[in-house]
């Protein structure tokens, strides 16, 4: 029993470092692959006496090292058909309602039109948010500074009195309206870090859709730190140009 | 300078030999479906044609993905069904062609390079 354990973990030691090589190149096929190599190894344990360690690194060896196998998935995978247009897309998508309007619908174009995202994800760049950052800005800015004033009081002497009630946003008190005005902002700046993800490292699986490997390389990681950052900091701008028109 | 030709040419071997494996592949369904496991080993007996036994998975993906091989499932005693490999049509046909081209080619590389003696 003791001699099964060792093995075990020797073989989930190659297989967790397999696993973690794959993530760090740009492949789609990992998973099957992963599957398709833990089988073999299966196949190749049957033949080998229970507890024999030396025999079970010798054919971990022959099936060759995790970088290597990595590598070679990576570099021969057939090339994704990615139009120029679509490196575009995403950006054209967060930044391009600013370009009157214009940009947004160019960006909307291409994000349908291409096939390099599925259904999911074009639904998720049209309705998140229509207008990307300028619909995020247009949320953002008029509901906060609707004020709704209404007079009371006729004419004559007695004064008139108007009571003016703040609407949308600017119910909300200060903290909130700053927390909710940042989700209106990342929003959009994370569709897009979505669509370009995709751009880049494709579907993982074909068998679900919606799992992409978006935090797991490194650069995606700093992408995403780097999103919250200018989310936040949006945010701010926002905030101080409507709390300046006060 | 020295270093990058010498990179090229490693990558071209590699692409060469991706190639002419996937024929040896083809080749050895062409009696028998098999399956993965069972490819691996018979393409190790050549001597130095296979680095790594796990390289050969994706090269059977890409098969799979041109047509020239196809795939199914069958129960094993030995444990979880198994992924058998059948050869196409097409991967008749394209094996048919290799052949031919192959021996051309080998035997011309041979020629030129036997010459300079």
């Amino acid at each position: 029993m003791g001699e099964n354990t060792t093995s075990d973990q020797i073989v989930e030691e190659y297989l967790s470092d397999l696993r973690a090589a794959l993530r760090s190149v740009n492949t789609s096929s990992g998973h099957e692959f992963v599957f398709e190599i833990e089988q073999h190894i299966a196949e190749g344990r049957a033949t080998l006496e229970a507890g024999d360690e030396v025999g079970l690194r010798n054919l971990l060896e022959r099936i060759g090292s995790p970088t290597s196998l990595a590598n070679e998935l990576q570099e021969t995978e057939p090339a994704r058909s990615v139009r120029a247009m679509d490196r575009a897309t995403p950006w054209l998508i967060m930044f391009g309602g600013f370009a009157f309007g214009f940009g947004w619908i160019v960006g909307l174009y291409g994000l349908w039109s291409s096939r390099t995202w599925r259904i999911w994800d074009k639904l998720l760049g049209t309705f998140i948010w229509p207008g990307g950052l300028l619909g995020s800005f247009y949320l953002f800015v008029t509901p906060m500074s609707v004020t709704a004033c209404s007079g009371s009081g006729g004419p004559g002497p007695a004064p008139a009195t108007i009571t003016c009630v703040r609407h949308g946003l600017g119910v909300l008190p200060g903290g909130l309206q700053f927390l909710v005005g940042f989700v209106v902002v990342a929003a959009p700046i994370l569709t897009s870090l979505r669509l370009a993800s995709v751009l880049v490292h494709g579907y993982a699986d074909s068998s679900n859709p919606l799992a992409i490997r978006v935090l797991r390389t490194s650069r995606s990681r700093k992408n995403v730190r780097a999103a919250w950052i200018i989310a936040a900091l949006m945010t701010l701008v926002f905030f101080i140009f409507v709390q300046s028109r006060h | 300078m020295f270093y990058m030709v010498v990179g090229g040419t490693e990558k071209l071997l590699a692409q060469m030999r991706r190639g002419a494996i996937e024929y040896c592949v083809l080749s050895l369904l062409q009696s028998q479906d098999h399956y993965g496991f069972e490819i691996t080993r018979e393409l190790s007996e050549a001597d130095g044609l296979v680095t790594s036994e796990g390289t050969v998975y994706p090269l059977l993906t890409r098969l799979r993905n041109d047509g020239l091989v196809e795939t199914y499932w069958q129960e094993s005693t030995a444990g979880p069904p198994r992924r058998y490999y059948r050869i196409t049509t097409n991967g008749q046909s394209a094996l048919r062609s290799f052949i031919e081209q192959w021996a051309r080619f080998r035997d011309s590389v041979d020629d030129i390079l036997s010459r300079e003696k």
